[in-house]
């Protein structure tokens, strides 16, 4: 199972990777360092994801939460 | 909320509009600047931060020794923010970031440099993990 735009409302991953990164920005790491945290997190709850779907979703969650 | 202004909050400090601007100006700086220069700075932000209260915010802070206060005989001190070393656990199912300290480890990442021929001088490092389950009562 992938996490895909249509059903990210319902995933619960999408909550731990959006608290990872704004946490790790909040103890005053780089966007760098949060964002490959928040993929790791990602990764923990779709591993089976290819390394582009988890980038693409990833980044696109960091981008509408408007955190850079 | 910047870090430093947690840590304010944390130590009691009363949070106003322009220690907020002053305070993120110190955790944004990757210099060392000086009153003056977090004046200049404070100012774009906010016109009406006075370089008295620049003054006092350092001094506060430095009396609760959250900034370190550089002597580089220019005549004139300079201000950094007193980073507490710590490194951080990533709770996998809720995204959770848990902050830590522990001295062996510290000790261990030098050893381990050290041991290659190598002088430490930074590290990246942060810890993915799950919550053990606890056990209940009675159970074995």
């Amino acid at each position: 199972m992938s996490c895909k735009p249509k059903n990210e409302a319902d995933c619960k991953c999408q909550n731990a990777v959006m608290n990872a990164y704004r946490g790790l920005l909040t103890a005053g790491q780089s966007k760098e360092i949060a964002l490959d945290a928040a993929k790791i997190v990602y990764r923990h709850y779709h591993p089976e994801d290819a390394l582009g779907t988890v980038n693409q979703t990833v980044e696109h969650w960091v981008d509408a939460g408007q955190l850079h | 909320m910047s870090s430093l202004e947690q840590r304010c909050s944390e130590a009691g400090l009363k949070m106003t509009g322009q220690r907020r601007v002053i305070l993120q100006i110190l955790d944004d700086a990757v210099d060392h600047p000086s009153v003056e220069e977090v004046y200049e700075r404070a100012k774009k932000v906010d016109d009406s931060v006075s370089i008295a209260t620049v003054y006092r915010t350092l001094g506060l802070l430095d009396e609760l020794d959250l900034v370190i206060r550089h002597e580089f005989q220019e005549g004139y001190s300079r201000y950094e923010v007193n980073e507490e070393h710590h490194h951080h656990l990533i709770d996998l199912e809720t995204g959770e970031v848990v902050e830590f300290q522990n001295d062996k480890l510290e000790k261990l990442k030098e050893q381990i440099a050290n041991e290659l021929g190598y002088e430490l001088v930074d590290h990246r490092l942060e810890l993915y993990g799950k919550k053990l389950k606890s056990k209940k009562n009675g159970s074995k």
